[in-house]
Order: structure tokens, then C-alpha cells, then sequence
């Protein structure tokens, strides 16, 4: 790898040293040791710890893109931090905090996620990267890309630092991992407005800002229900009707605190600076806000509408997108690093493919789509409850039932690559097809839910993987090395699953909205899950009692999930 | 061509014969045959907007317009007339 710096052609140009381009360099070189890589950044190291990017939360699937795929386990617990799964504070009548509803976990889960300092991270992988081969070209900022209108080379023009010496390398693939800079989408008029208008502003905090201490020690219950005041270690949400704040520790011992909100009923300009944001939280999370005062933080950033997609992130002209220089999904399930480890995953592949001789417009349009369709569903079914945030029986529905879907789908597609495999892929995609429609209908029930519910029902504190059908759901899927027939197994498995837990999560929403109606529903109860409405006008005609598949027993799961919840004959 | 013949096309050409699957027959659902699923309904989706100048909204991807042929042609149908009026 002593080629030429300035004259030289290498196989991939990478501008951007973010995560999204140094996971892409770090899986090229795993995957194709002799590959020449090249990552541009106008940042030298060392990179600042704590406040320099958001997206510190990982899901067990993003993780297990660290950990698993490019084997970062020992470093990711070495360190960063253990994640205690992602825990909900939602509305309550009273103003005292520990009334409010919570949904989180108690103790720590088999399956591991992280909480990341992307300073930390970040620092780390331009290291491994520089140690595995990689050409780091640190304090270089791009300056243009000139993409070849052929089978040629593209060529990067960089600059040393603002002022200094302009120098250019050619490539046969460029990558922009530039951010949201987006450079490649917008010189190809590629961007696509995509999602609600959702915004986010956010700061970290030295130090440890824990969710644990806005209740008094006296509270022993409820300090008791997380031991250890573990709660610390969970992506904390304070949950409203319009918005979310989130409290994620870093392993640097800050802590990062951030709002997102829905536009419509909080507008951006009302937290927008960091005093406007500590009045907003005066005004709706006041626990939170007396907590912080006299607080300085470390930085302060905001982002104003932040969802976008684009028309085209891969191309088999040889240029891709990747992190957020493609698309911004929304950030309430922290789903970000998952887009970024399919897509490089995807670009690992296609690199391959050419190196072979085999690359075709074809493979990389289907991988193209395949990102493309997950961003644009994942943000629409998450700012589909923005409305109801607070609502805490309806969200943990909906928290439930995004979950078992994610670790159904998502989970087999990343532990096991199944979008990379052409012949499961066919089989695996025949098998969950019709989950499409299926959470469609859930997520219309969830806001129809949602606009009716009488708050008869309700909870203290929801351990979601106290439920075995959750636990199971995780365990089932979150495992890698699986064979073809196993996967194709398991998931008519979890699409029976799927289809059961619909139905219970309808007998309780109509247990809860319309308890008169529960009549129609005689033992044994078996439902068209896909016909599921909370308009009663539609059952008969939806074909709601006309089930295609053949009847199993709901009692079990039915009493399980019901156990959850508690309802009071009031309204 | 009528609106379900240009769907039915659609639907062989660009997504059964690209995702490698046999052919459908008319009377099975969309749906419970897995044909329709989020990456199959995107590339539907762009295409009944670009074909026949409607938009679809988030809230009308239901099952009842989406479960046969028929039941698109009737919706891109209603969407239409709709968009006249």
C-alpha cells in the first residue's frame, strides 16, 4: 500500500471519516485485505470525547453490526457502555416523576447493545483503520468530486487544512460519507423530502445525569423496581404528546441530553437556543429542569426538520452514499447505525462483485431499494405516534409490537445477512411479505386507539422482556450463523407469532375503548389479523371474522400480555 | 390498456420476474401470498403516482386497497376521480 499519495489510484476513495466511512473502510479491509482504501477528513485526531456527534444509542442490531460483523465486541465492552435496552417515562396525571408510567427493563438483557461516546469511537476506528492498512488522510477537506462518466477512474480534489496545498487522487469507487453536507446528492439533484416535519436540538452534560435522581430516595419501590440505579444505563426517554427527551450516558462520564419534537405541536423555534430549551423543559419536563439548573454544557447543536431520503444512494457507475450523505431516518428507535451497517454491508458486496467481474446494474438497484424502502417505512411507522407520545398504554403497545417486528425482520436480515444471500432472501421475503400490511393495519389501530383511549388502563412499570412472547421473540432472532433452513423456519414462526400478537393487542385495545364490543368475540377467539380496525363498521365488511389461516390458541399469550396492564372500571 | 392490466404488468415484470417468483394468479391476495411486501408495495407505490398522477397517502396503505388487483385498480380508481374532481 506505498503507492503514490498524490498520483496514485486506489480501488475506493472514502470522504468522510464519520461512522458510517470508517465502518465501510474498516469491513473492506476485513472482507478484501487487499483492497487499497483511502478515507479523506478535513478533522485530524484527536477527535473531541463527548461533545462531537449524536447517535450514541445502539439498538441490539446496530450493535451487533459493531460487534459481530466487525468484530468489536471486546473493544465496544472494554470501552463503552452496556446498554440496559431503551426505558420510557410517559404522561401522568401527577407532577411528581415517579408516578409517571415507566417501560424499561430491570435488569441487564442476554443480548447486549452499547451506548457510544462518538469521540471515543470514533478516535478508536481511525486507528484500527490506520493499523489495518487503511490511508488516513486526516485534516484534508474535499473539495470536489469529479465523477467518471464511464468505466474511467473518479477523481477527489482535496485541500490541506483551509488554506493549503490542493492535491487530488483517483479511484475506481468514491464513496461520499460526508454527511449532511450530502455533496454527490445534491450535485445529482438526488434529495428527497421525506417524513414530518420532526426537529431535535441537544447538549451534553459533564458528568452523570441520572434519570434515578429526580425521585427521592424515599421512594423505595421505585427505586427498587431497577436495582442498583441501574436505570443510568438505559437510552432514557421523558415521553410527551409531540415530542421525546432523551438522556444517554457516555462511557467519557457525561451525559447526553436531547428533544425532539414534532412541529406541529412544538415548534422548532421554541428550543432552538440552549436557554429557549431549558425554558421548553421548564414548561413540560420540570423535573428534568430543575435538575439541570445552573448546568453549563459542553456544546450545544440543533437540527431543524431532520428527516430526508434521496432518490438513489448506489450506483453502478461505481459512487455511493452512505450515513447520513444519504438519508436521515427518524431517530426515536435509534435505528441509524442499523441503516448504515445494511447499506455498508451492501457496498462491502457490491465492491466485491466488481473486483469479480460480476457487478450489474440489477444487484446494485435492488440493494439500492432495499435501504431506500427501510429508512422510508421505519420513519413513517415511528412519526406515526409522534401525536400520542405520551399515551403510556397505547406507546407501550406500539413500542411492543414495533419491537417483536423489528426483531423479526431486522434482526434475522442482520445477524445473518439475509439480503446479501439471494436464495434464503427469496424464501425469507415469500415468508414475511404479508407483515407489510399486517403492521399497517397495527399502526392504524394504534392512532384510532390512541384518539378514543378513556385511560381505563394503565401501568406502574412495564418490563417488556418480563413478557415471554418479547423474550422469545429476541432470543429466536438476534442470533447469528443460522442456516438457510433454519431462517426460512424460524420466520413462519414469527409470522405465526406476529399474527397472534396482534390479535391480543386488539382484544385489548377493545377492552379497553369499547369493552361492549368484546362480546362479539367468542371462545375460541380467531381473527383475520389483516382485517383488524378499531371501527366496528368494518369488521364484517374487512372480513375481520373470516380468518384464512387455520385457528391456534390465543389464551396463553392473551393472558400474559393482559397481565401488563391493570383496568380501573372508571373512565 | 386498463388500469388493472397496466398494475398486473407492473407487478410480473418489475417485481415478480426481478425478485424471481412465478406467476400469480388473479384470484390469490396479494398479501397473504407475500408478494406485497415494504419493498415490492415502495416500487408499486412510485409507480401508480408516476403512471396515473396520484398521490398515495401514508394513511391509505391498508389492507383493503391493496389485498388483489382489483382491489388497486378500484383504489388508484377512487384516486383519480378524486383528483378530477
Amino acid at each position: 500500500m506505498s503507492r503514490n499519495l498524490v498520483k496514485g489510484e486506489y480501488d475506493v476513495v472514502i470522504c468522510g471519516a464519520g461512522l458510517a466511512g470508517l465502518t465501510l473502510a474498516r469491513q473492506l479491509k476485513q472482507t478484501m485485505p487487499d483492497l487499497s482504501v483511502v478515507v479523506i477528513d478535513r478533522l485530524a485526531r484527536p477527535l473531541p470525547v463527548a461533545a462531537f456527534k449524536v447517535g450514541e444509542s445502539l439498538v441490539e442490531t446496530g450493535s451487533y453490526y459493531l460487534s459481530g460483523i466487525l468484530n468489536l465486541a471486546d473493544y465496544l465492552d472494554r470501552c463503552h457502555l452496556r446498554k440496559l435496552g431503551f426505558r420510557f417515562f410517559f404522561s401522568s396525571a401527577s407532577d411528581q416523576f415517579h408516578d409517571r408510567p415507566e417501560f424499561g427493563l430491570s435488569a441487564f438483557p442476554r443480548v447486549n447493545s452499547y451506548q457510544i461516546d462518538r469521540g471515543v469511537l470514533e478516535n478508536d476506528l481511525r486507528e484500527f483503520n490506520a493499523d489495518n492498512g487503511v490511508i488516513m488522510l486526516e485534516g484534508y477537506s474535499v473539495q470536489d468530486i469529479c465523477l467518471s462518466d464511464g468505466h474511467g477512474m473518479h477523481e477527489v480534489v482535496y485541500r490541506k487544512g483551509r488554506n493549503g496545498q490542493v492535491g487530488s487522487i483517483r479511484a475506481r469507487w468514491v464513496i461520499d460519507a460526508m454527511g449532511r453536507r450530502r455533496f454527490l446528492q445534491k450535485r445529482l439533484g438526488l434529495t428527497k423530502e421525506h417524513g414530518d416535519k420532526c426537529s431535535a436540538t441537544w447538549f451534553r452534560l459533564a458528568g452523570r445525569i441520572d434519570v434515578g435522581d429526580l425521585v427521592p430516595g424515599h421512594e423505595e419501590s421505585w427505586h427498587r423496581r431497577v436495582p442498583e440505579n441501574n436505570r443510568y444505563y438505559s437510552t432514557n426517554h421523558l415521553m410527551g404528546d409531540g415530542y421525546w427527551v432523551w438522556l444517554i450516558p457516555l462511557a467519557s462520564d457525561n451525559t447526553s441530553v436531547g428533544i425532539v419534537v414534532q412541529e406541529e405541536l412544538h415548534p422548532y423555534r421554541e428550543l432552538n437556543t440552549f436557554n429557549k430549551a431549558l425554558q421548553w423543559l421548564a414548561r413540560y419536563e420540570p423535573a428534568l429542569a430543575s435538575y439541570l439548573k445552573g448546568c453549563e454544557p459542553l456544546d450545544f447543536r440543533c437540527m431543524r426538520d431532520y428527516s430526508y431520503s434521496s432518490r438513489q444512494l448506489f450506483s453502478s457507475h461505481r459512487w455511493v452514499c452512505i450515513g447520513e450523505a444519504a438519508l436521515f431516518p427518524d431517530p426515536f428507535y435509534a435505528l441509524a447505525s442499523d441503516l448504515i451497517g445494511f447499506a455498508n454491508s451492501a457496498v462491502t458486496e457490491l465492491v466485491k462483485l466488481d473486483l469479480n467481474g460480476q457487478l450489474t446494474p440489477d444487484i446494485v438497484q435492488k440493494y439500492d431499494k432495499f435501504i431506500l424502502a427501510l429508512n422510508h417505512w421505519l420513519t413513517i411507522n415511528i412519526q406515526v405516534g409522534y401525536r400520542f407520545f405520551g399515551n403510556p398504554v397505547v406507546m407501550a403497545a406500539k413500542i411492543m409490537w414495533d419491537t417483536a417486528g423489528g426483531w423479526a425482520n431486522l434482526g434475522p436480515q442482520m445477524y445473518n445477512s439475509i439480503f446479501l444471500k439471494r436464495e434464503v432472501e427469496a424464501q425469507f421475503r415469500r415468508v414475511s411479505g404479508s407483515f407489510f400490511f399486517l403492521t399497517r393495519a397495527m399502526q392504524q389501530m394504534f392512532v384510532d386507539w390512541a384518539a378514543r383511549s378513556p385511560a381505563r388502563c394503565s401501568y406502574e412499570f412495564l418490563d417488556f422482556l418480563s413478557f415471554p412472547f418479547l423474550r422469545e421473540m429476541q432470543l429466536r432472532n438476534l442470533q447469528a450463523n443460522k442456516t438457510a433452513d433454519q431462517l426460512v423456519k424460524d420466520q413462519i414462526v414469527n409470522m405465526e407469532k406476529l399474527e397472534e400478537f396482534a390479535q391480543v393487542l386488539f382484544l385489548l385495545a377493545v377492552e379497553d375503548v369499547m369493552p361492549e364490543h368484546l362480546d362479539h368475540f367468542t371462545k375460541p377467539i380467531w381473527l383475520n389479523a389483516w382485517a383488524i380496525t378499531l371501527d366496528s363498521r368494518k369488521w364484517a365488511t374487512n372480513g375481520l371474522f373470516e380468518p384464512t389461516s387455520s385457528p391456534r390458541d390465543l389464551t396463553e399469550t392473551r393472558k400474559q400480555l393482559r397481565s401488563l396492564f391493570r383496568f380501573s372500571s372508571a373512565t | 390498456m386498463n388500469i388493472g392490466a397496466i398494475i398486473k404488468r407492473f407487478l410480473v415484470d418489475e417485481i415478480m420476474v426481478k425478485d424471481g417468483r412465478t406467476e400469480i394468479q388473479d384470484n390469490v391476495s396479494l398479501i397473504a401470498s407475500g408478494l406485497l411486501d415494504s419493498l415490492a408495495l415502495l416500487r408499486l407505490i412510485e409507480f401508480v403516482e408516476e403512471q396515473f398522477g396520484v398521490t398515495v397517502e401514508d394513511d391509505e396503505l391498508l389492507p383493503e386497497n391493496f389485498q388483489t388487483i382489483d382491489a388497486i385498480r378500484h383504489f388508484v380508481e377512487q384516486k383519480m376521480q378524486g383528483k378530477d374532481g
